[in-house]
């Protein structure tokens, strides 16, 4: 109405107005451009900002510039190396099919070993011990808890479970102890540790992340997120390695009653920087883990090992870890581990496990210095520890699996092995 | 079998067919409206004769006397709007609209945009979604109509009606099909069409619907190149802001195409003619190793073009048209390309309406409607009725008028009926599972036992109607889908629900347990209807069930999940199998579960009721 109003009058004067000296109308004009040039301005600098960019490492990592954690995973122990790696079209997750395959003792050819009957596009965790395989399905599209599937005869028949949600996409989610107890860590609450006196299908809580960030014996650490789990001797004792976001210290804690002490050591890097449990796992000697300290240039990793109920540690040399991403992770035979990394400028997404590593390394208790291995083939995706304690490099190229054996004149390629994957089975 | 579900393609036959059938068919009401009106044209013509013969005058009378002819300006709006509507409408017939449209045009056109508007935009594409046919089939004479009767109407109410409808109709493509044209995205371009090219059509339609002493002086010729000149000067400082991509093109053959590049690039690859496709390649290539002075030449004519317009000097709006015809044919060939070729084009894009609007406010500016010196004489005898005022061309351009309203509420009177059904049209189900096998054979007996562990047979069930189907309580992806078809079948079945019994078995081999049908039933919110039952058994128990009612189920290695057949009966309360289905949740999308479920429900009111 009002906009009526004030126009009606210039309607009728519409003609004297075309008499007005041009200069005024020009300055109008002039400054009606400029308005809306400062408009089209402000839309561009909005336009441009809003571009959506690709997530930062550090965002999947975590905090600071920690390294994120493969999925791509392996366990080696005396009768078995096991090992988690995607196959088929990696950049379509609902062709990406994660496998479980395993090099028996005494064999230099792996096998197949994908437990049946659920699809494996979010991923696949493995936990081995006395002679069980218990093997978690990650989360995908509509599925949105996590079905298990055990074994104790290497694979050859499975039996199911099931968790109450969906895994943590990290490689020590799930530990089995055997035939008895075992504990996952779910995604739910933002990390939740279950347990379960070897029913596979009833699952309790034992601590969620929320809960243990709130313990004043945490607070040193300021838990981020939990990162693994490892069972205890009874079906609810566990420990659990964790984001710390300052305090220096490696993040794990077990469970003492009620209690959750950090029994993790000071590492020597930054005595209140940020440190990520990567790996922890029980071994015939104790518990041994893998952890990154520090952030952005002066981040690198560390082994620990302990013998007495993580009362004590052993820690490692740091091999520094700048400019690259963790490709995969595994555990050796001797409770030591294998990593394989790639150059960050790559573009390589490590939890699919692409990519190829620019170099890898290992280290063992015994030495508790990492040892940097031959570079290993272009495109390699893992490497590996086998029963024996040589090393495989695992590339992945579509449904084709190939193997290179690390021996004294350098990598040779020892196994080609074609993975029957039903493309578009998932949708 | 699961997993292997797909959405549907957009030409998927049984939808093309219906999509066709339905255009037939009002084409054939709209021939018949035709054929009604020119008997209606020679009743009155007739009567009209009939009258003179008895007074034994055969003047006719005299059309209507305008002061002046129609503006120039004005008719040039009308006259390419009319001929675009009629265009857009012909586009709109392609048979890969009714499923292509919201997947192929309007998503991917909102997809850059914020929320609101993609919200908005869901809306819009929510309604085409769930009634392809009917939408489609809409749209198709809703612009045929809107621009038959721009054509047909050049004076009057009826012609500045039709620019209402023309812009009225126009605003919602530019707000539902074109997401705003994009303005709300990043990347948007004046090169690319933005601000959209339906809101020149919106422009155009208000610029018709106005009265005619609004262009009767130079003003609004003025005004509209004036607000153009703007436009294309803000479009010339888009153009130039950096940081957008455009000032590079390509440095070498493996880099990363700038903007213009890539565009361009990309509509090199689609279908069309050879020469065309040579034209916009070789522009590529320009731009690729010129891309910073071809975007200075792109800032430089935007802004020079508004600068001219804005001026309000003759000489140098003269200028400024000539250059922004130039301009927008070289973009709309070789940037555009054309706008329809390849792809599912519904519009020639943006250039050639903005051309339009340009040159009718240059018209408008420039060539003034002049009176005619002598008023109009009145007839010898006056008329007394209105048949006998009636000029039989006036009478004519009105039933023309008529009949292009008409097409328009062949299509927009089933679309707004649609678009107050929430659910969607039973042809998406039938492109995707074909039509239900009807049946009344006796159900094969099963003894199972429910996810609370209870035993569950199918004579428990006796006296409701049954839906049996077989899931996979570790699937991925088409078992959940299915299970909220049921429960939304549950929903639309309503109080009636209550003699229904929702009957799934397990239907993986491996994975057997109750907990495993318990953790399903909470995954998908079904542990909470009453009437929801997930029958699992040992294997042998299972195999029995499966064989009885024909599913295959397979274990496939590698990480594939189970495949198993998708399918629903619907058992009757006597027991008998009277429908089966293919269950096949296709693409998953909102519109394949409503469907579906429509369908569904259908069956079972019919079964329940017989």
């Amino acid at each position: 109405m009002t906009v009526r109003q004030g126009r009606r009058p210039d309607r009728r004067r519409a003609r004297s107005r075309e008499a007005q000296p041009r200069a005024r109308s020009v300055r109008r004009r002039a400054l009606a451009t400029g308005v809306l040039a400062l408009s089209a301005g402000a839309l561009a600098a909005c336009s441009s900002s809003a571009s959506p960019g690709p997530p930062s490492l550090a965002a999947v990592g975590g905090i600071g510039s920690v390294p994120p954690i493969p999925l791509t995973s392996s366990l080696a122990g005396p009768t078995s190396t096991w090992t988690t790696i995607a196959l088929g079209h990696l950049d379509d997750p609902v062709n990406t099919f994660w496998q479980l395959f395993v090099l028996p003792s005494g064999s230099t050819r792996w096998e197949l070993s994908t437990p049946p009957g659920v699809a494996s596009n979010g991923g696949l965790v493995a936990s081995v011990a006395a002679g069980t395989v218990l093997a978690g399905f990650e989360p995908s599209q509509d599925l949105l808890f996590s079905p298990l599937a055990q074994s104790t005869d290497q694979g050859a028949s499975w039996s199911a479970g099931l968790l109450p949600s969906g895994l943590a996409p990290v490689p020590d989610s799930l530990v089995t102890t055997g035939a008895g107890p075992a504990v996952a860590l779910l995604r739910s609450d933002g990390g939740t540790v279950a347990s379960t006196n070897g029913d596979l299908s009833t699952w309790k809580t034992v601590v969620t992340e929320r809960a243990l960030a709130g313990l004043p014996a945490t607070s040193s650490c300021s838990v981020r997120r939990l990162t693994a789990v490892v069972a205890g001797s009874g079906p609810t004792t566990a420990s659990v390695g964790a984001v710390c976001a300052r305090g220096g210290r490696a993040g794990i804690f077990r469970r003492t009653g009620a209690l959750w002490p950090s029994v993790g050591p000071v590492l020597p890097d930054d005595p209140n920087g940020p440190t990520e449990v990567i790996r922890l796992v029980a071994t015939s000697a104790g518990t041994a883990a893998l952890v990154s300290a520090g952030s952005g240039t002066t981040s690198s990793l560390h082994a620990l090992w302990s013998s007495d109920g993580m009362t004590t540690w052993t820690v490692s040399a740091g091999l520094p870890f700048t400019g690259s991403t963790l490709a995969s992770t595994g555990v050796t035979a001797d409770g030591g581990f294998v990593i394989a990394t790639s150059s960050a400028s790559s573009g390589t997404s490590a939890s699919s496990g692409r990519g190829g590593p620019a170099r890898a390394a290992t280290i063992d208790p015994s030495v508790t210095a990492w040892r940097t291995l031959t570079r290993p083939p272009s495109g390699t995706t893992a490497v590996v520890a086998t029963p024996t304690g040589s090393f495989d490099a695992l590339l992945v190229r579509n449904s084709t699996l190939t193997v290179d054996t690390l021996g004294a004149s350098g990598w040779t390629r020892t196994q080609t092995l074609g993975v029957p994957i039903q493309y578009g089975s998932s949708g | 079998m699961t997993g292997m579900g797909h959405a549907l393609q957009n030409n998927d036959p049984t939808v093309v067919a219906a999509f066709r059938s339905a255009l037939d068919r009002q084409f054939l009401v709209i021939v018949i409206l035709l054929v009604i009106l020119v008997l209606a044209w020679n009743i009155v013509r007739t009567i009209t004769y009939r009258r003179a013969a008895a007074v034994g005058s055969f003047e006719t009378p005299a059309p209507r006397a305008w002061p002046y002819p129609e503006p120039t300006a004005r008719r040039v709006l009308r006259i390419t709007f009319g001929i675009l509507w009629l265009l857009d409408g012909l586009l709109q017939a392609q048979s890969a609209m009714p499923l292509g449209l919201p997947g192929t045009v309007i998503t991917p056109a909102a997809g850059s945009s914020p929320g609101w508007v993609q919200h908005l935009v869901n809306v819009g594409t929510t309604v085409w979604s769930n009634h392809p046919v009917t939408s489609a089939a809409a749209t198709v004479w809703i612009q045929v109509g809107v621009g038959v009767l721009l054509l047909v109407s050049p004076r009057g109410y009826w012609s500045r009606a039709a620019g209402g409808v023309s812009a009225g109709w126009g605003l919602v493509v530019w707000i539902f099909g074109e997401a705003f044209g994009g303005i709300f995205g990043h990347g948007s371009s004046w090169l690319f069409g933005s601000p959209g090219a339906a809101l020149f059509y919106v422009v155009a339609g208000v610029l018709v619907s106005l009265p005619d002493r609004a262009w009767e002086g130079p003003r609004l010729g003025r005004r509209l190149l004036g607000v153009t000149g703007v436009f294309f000067i803000v479009m010339g400082i888009l153009q130039a802001w950096p940081g957008r991509g455009f000032w590079s093109g390509q440095a070498h053959a493996s880099a990363a195409p700038g903007t213009l590049t890539s565009m361009v690039q990309s509509m090199s690859q689609v279908s069309q003619p050879s020469l065309l496709s040579s034209w916009v390649r070789w522009f590529a290539s320009v731009d690729a190793a010129h891309g910073w002075a071809v975007n200075l030449v792109a800032v430089i004519g935007l802004t020079g073009i508004g600068a001219c317009f804005v001026s309000g000097d003759r000489r140098l709006v003269r200028f400024g048209v000539v250059a922004g015809l130039v301009v927008c044919l070289a973009d709309w060939v070789l940037v555009q390309d054309f706008g329809f070729f390849g792809g599912m084009g519904t519009d020639p894009n943006s250039m050639i309406p903005l051309a339009a609007v340009f040159t009718a406010g240059y018209l408008a500016m420039v060539r003034l409607p002049v009176r005619s010196e002598a008023p109009a004489t009145a007839a010898a005898t006056a008329p007394t009725t209105v048949l006998e005022r009636l000029a039989p061309s006036y009478l004519l351009r009105t039933l023309a008028a008529i009949g292009a309203v008409g097409v328009v509420l062949v299509g927009a009177a089933p679309m707004a009926l649609a678009a107050t059904d929430p659910n969607a049209d039973a042809i998406i189900t039938q492109a995707n599972n074909g039509s239900p096998n009807l049946v009344d054979l006796p159900a094969a007996p099963f003894t199972l036992t429910d996810q609370t562990g209870r035993p569950a047979s199918l004579s428990s069930f006796a006296g409701h109607t049954v839906v049996l189907t077989f899931l996979d309580p570790v699937c991925t992806s088409d078992c959940p889908l299915i299970a909220q078809e049921l429960r939304l079948t549950d929903e639309m079945l309503g109080a009636s629900s209550a003699d229904v019994e929702l009957v799934a078995v397990v239907n993986n081999p491996l994975y057997t347990t109750t907990a495993m049908t318990a953790a399903f039933d909470r995954q998908e919110g079904l542990d909470h209807l009453a009437n929801w039952n997930f029958l699992t058994g040992s294997l042998s128990q299972l195999h029995r069930v499966w064989n009885d009612y024909g599913v295959q189920t397979q274990v496939t290695p590698a990480g594939a999940m189970i495949a198993h057949s998708d399918i629903v009966y619907v058992i009757d309360p006597r027991g008998h199998t009277r429908v089966i289905l293919n269950a096949d949740p296709g693409g998953g999308s909102t519109a394949d579960q409503s469907s579906f479920s429509g369908v569904l429900a259908g069956q079972v009111q019919r079964v329940s009721k017989s």
